[in-house]
């Protein structure tokens, strides 16, 4: 997932894009540009996002796999998407569970925020 | 209560103590069955041994009692729960036999009954012993018998899974089945080695020590087996469990605050959403509160003050030295120590003050705080200041004569030592434009309306509710500040009535109370109210009003005509205030109104020419309880939008609209309002004859743009 972050070219994120794989992958964009591409197994993991792709009400996020973050910047959505896939292992394990690096000090705010915003 | 009701009795409720009986297989009527069993069992005997040799019927006895048979496998003695020692129990069942005749204990008494008694304890022993070896559970006592003991809903239960156990074993795992037992045990095993946890039972000899030291209860051997169960799958299930991301960026941010700078540069906005997140997860304590603080801070808002302390909540002033606003809400721990820091920190700074909850300061001390501060206050809304009295008013007052009353918005809400003392003193605040006493208004009076209304030029919003001593004078006295009154909220006030109201908008004094088209004098139930719409026909099949409170028997809640109050009642306006109000007076042009269980108003006669003289201004209308209404009440609404002249008071701007509880409400009449007004929200909480349907469309105002319909998730659909 490390590689596919920093692999990610700051292309258009159009909704309009080729859908994913329904059951297999979702892409998440920040506001810079940068996009995500992660399970969605992973992805449920998140409130929101889970909301946006699980709901009847048929999203257009829903609909080609696709959510945009007009306001979270690629490196938070980065260490958001690292929780995501630190959640999705160690749920339910029986392994001890290590500590999640959370980054520099300065990110602490808007990586709180953007939990917050994300429900995770 | 025990899963399994009382089936002799359907209809009772079992209390815990008659539920473990149950559960343990315990009742008189088996008890009374065993022991009749037994006495057949000994005269079976006796038969068949009275053909082998005659014997005394005394020596009968006793040798009836001494031999007295083993029971089979299957039964047991007589049983008393918690009760240890099993050995007394036989011997009292063998001992209360005994006692049934008294010949028959002279006779045992004749015949060596020392050597007897020692005989029949043991046997019973050995029956026990042959007992264990033949069924191993032949020794409990709660093996149920099919035919005596288990009656219908008395079988054991299983605490754990709920299953009923058909082996009882007695130890301390009495109420778990076998396959609970067994992973209980598993996951004993599984457990590290370490030191057991606090009050676990201790195992091999350690285990038959503490069997035969403090024994308890059977009852609380398992109740605290089930809780120490409970503890180690709780402990087990959070240690399994990921941390949220926000809780830990919350412990990183606290153990950080040294760093303060190394956050970065925060917004207002950001750190108002910051203490709001962290406030949400109850997280705001001592060691977070410096993230908020600074010299430089002028404005903090903290919504979720609980975790500080007054030592905490008084290092406010000291970490904000030049704090201008301050908004703490669930700031019960505030205490005199506290204000009394912020009115010596902040006398020159402090104009805004908003607390919910600081019901521990005395009035005292509010005098001491006010006379600091309230000399600059622009801004003081108090929620619940308990005991915030005559003597803080005072002080706030003469703090604000010396600054020439400064202050604009005061509210004063759930304030129980707001007493007459105080009201009269409000009316000195000759600058205010906002006044809000909801739930403090017990002790205002007409007369203290009238003077609010004649002093306070600029108000523009006057809220109150639970002031049972106003009447529709309050209503009359609102035409001197038609000119800039925009904001009206009511609450339960009963003694308004539509002649009131027509008094209100007509300037005219007394108020008449209005009748119905085609009501005679006399009637007692006046007729269904005249409207520009043909009133539906028996208000829509709408029967009587389901009435929430509750009515007494035999007492009428409503009475069909209101009484006109007698002469004493009228309150004593003077010649120059009726003279005042009755000249004409701009019209009203009101943004809010609410009304809420204003029951003197629950009447189309009220509000229809309400809504007539409020419609073209209003933008939040709020009528919840009104449950007698009908339709046509909300006609002026929309009536207004049908208008093809602008000559009318001016463009709808109904925005949020609160009907519930009013029980007229239904798709129609949904419909008419959503679709005819710029309604951004309506609430529909408790309007019964609202289909499902209302809860699964989309609902779209007079402008395509989506209708908020809150309480339809109620709905059944």
């Amino acid at each position: 997932m490390a590689e596919t972050a920093t692999a990610a070219s700051a292309s258009n994120a159009a909704p309009g894009a080729t859908p994913l794989d329904l059951t297999d992958h979702v892409r998440l964009v920040s506001a810079d540009g940068f996009e995500f591409v992660i399970d969605r197994k992973c992805a449920m993991a998140s409130g929101t996002i889970k909301a946006m792709l699980s709901s009847p009400a048929r999203f257009a996020e829903s609909q080609h796999n696709v959510v945009e973050f007009k306001d979270i910047k690629a490196v938070i959505l980065e260490k958001v998407c690292q929780y995501l896939y630190y959640k999705v292992r160690f749920t339910n394990s029986s392994t001890e569970i290590p500590e999640f690096p959370l980054g520099p000090p300065h990110q602490l705010l808007e990586l709180l925020m953007a939990a917050d915003f994300l429900d995770c | 209560m025990s899963k399994h009701a009382n089936h002799d009795w359907p209809g009772l409720v079992n209390s815990a103590l008659t539920s473990f009986l149950q559960e343990q297989g315990i009742s008189a009527r088996d008890i009374a069955d065993r022991h009749r069993q037994r006495q057949q069992q000994a005269q079976q005997e006796q038969a068949q041994q009275q053909p082998n040799g005659e014997q005394p019927v005394e020596q009968e006895n006793a040798d009836q009692e001494q031999a007295q048979p083993a029971p089979p496998a299957a039964a047991s003695p007589i049983t008393i729960p918690d009760s240890d020692d099993e050995e007394e129990i036989e011997v009292t069942v063998a001992a209360s036999s005994s006692s049934n005749s008294r010949p028959r204990r002279a006779a045992a008494a004749a015949t060596s009954t020392a050597t007897a008694a020692p005989a029949t304890k043991k046997r019973k022993r050995k029956s026990r012993r042959r007992g264990d070896d033949s069924d191993p559970c032949s020794d409990d006592d709660f093996v149920p018998e099919p035919a005596a003991r288990r009656s219908p809903g008395a079988d054991p239960i299983c605490i754990q899974c709920r299953s009923v156990i058909y082996r009882w074993r007695k130890s301390a795992f009495a109420s778990l089945c076998a396959d609970c037992v067994g992973q209980r045990a598993a996951a004993d095993a599984n457990a590290p080695a370490d030191e057991p946890a606090a009050g676990a039972a201790p195992k091999g000899k350690g285990k038959a020590k503490a069997r035969g030291g403090a024994r308890m209860g059977r009852a609380r051997n398992v109740a605290a087996d089930f809780a120490l169960l409970r503890d180690d799958q709780d402990l087990k299930k959070a240690m399994s469990t990921v941390p949220p991301l926000k809780d830990m960026c919350i412990r990183a941010l606290s153990e950080h605050i040294d760093d303060v700078e190394a956050l970065g540069d925060v917004s207002n906005e950001t750190r108002r959403k910051l203490a709001r997140i962290l406030c949400k997860k109850r997280a705001l304590d001592a060691s977070v509160l410096p993230l908020f603080t600074g010299w430089e801070i002028t404005n903090l808002t903290l919504f979720d003050c609980t975790k500080l302390d007054a030592n905490t909540l008084a290092m406010i002033a000291r970490l904000c030295p030049n704090l201008q606003s301050l908004h703490l809400a669930f700031c019960g721990r505030t205490a005199d120590s506290t204000v009394a820091a912020w009115g010596e920190a902040w006398s020159d700074s402090l104009e805004e003050l908003s607390l919910n909850g600081p019901y521990l300061v005395r009035d005292a001390a509010w005098a001491e705080f006010f006379a600091n501060v309230g000399g600059r206050l622009t801004k003081l809304h108090l929620d619940y200041p308990a005991k915030l009295g005559p003597v803080g008013v005072t002080a706030l007052v003469d703090a604000q004569r010396d600054s020439h009353f400064p202050l604009r918005d005061l509210a004063l809400m759930h304030s129980d030592a707001f007493d007459a003392a105080c009201v009269p003193l409000l009316s000195q605040f000759v600058n205010l434009d906002k006044i809000n006493l909801l739930h403090s208004g017990h002790a205002v009076t007409d007369q203290h309306i009238l003077s609010l209304f004649r002093n306070l030029h600029n108000l523009r919003a006057f809220s109150i509710s639970h002031a049972p001593q106003i009447s529709d004078a309050a209503l009359f006295a609102l035409r001197w500040r038609h000119a800039t009154l925009d904001h009206l909220h009511f609450e339960a006030i009963e003694s308004f009535t539509p002649g009131g109201v027509l008094s209100w908008l007509s300037g005219t004094w007394p108020p008449v109370q209005p009748r119905a088209e085609g009501e005679e004098d006399g009637d007692d139930e006046p007729a269904a109210p005249a409207a520009a719409a043909p009133a539906p026909p028996g208000a829509n099949g709408f029967e009587e009003p389901m009435d929430v409170d509750g009515s007494d028997e035999g007492e009428e809640e409503y009475p069909g005509e209101l009484p006109a109050p007698a002469e004493e009642e009228v309150p004593a306006l003077s010649e120059a205030d009726i003279a005042s109000l009755t000249q004409p007076a701009p019209p009203l042009h009101l943004t809010t109104l609410v009304l809420t269980r204003c029951r003197g108003l629950n009447t189309d006669m009220a509000i229809t020419p309400l809504l007539r003289a409020t419609c073209g201004t209003l933008e939040t209308l709020g009528l919840n309880w009104l449950d007698r209404l009908t339709p046509a009440a909300l006609l002026p609404l929309v009536e207004h939008t049908r208008r093809q002249d602008a000559t009318g008071p001016g463009s709808p701007n109904l925005k949020v609209v609160d009907l519930s509880w009013v029980r007229c409400v239904d798709d129609p009449t949904l419909e008419m309002l959503v679709s005819q007004l710029p309604l951004t929200e309506v609430k529909i909480f408790g309007c019964h004859r609202l289909s499902p349907v209302v809860a699964t469309r989309t609902w779209t105002n007079v402008d395509g743009e989506p209708v908020a319909v809150v309480g339809s998730e109620f709905t059944e659909v």
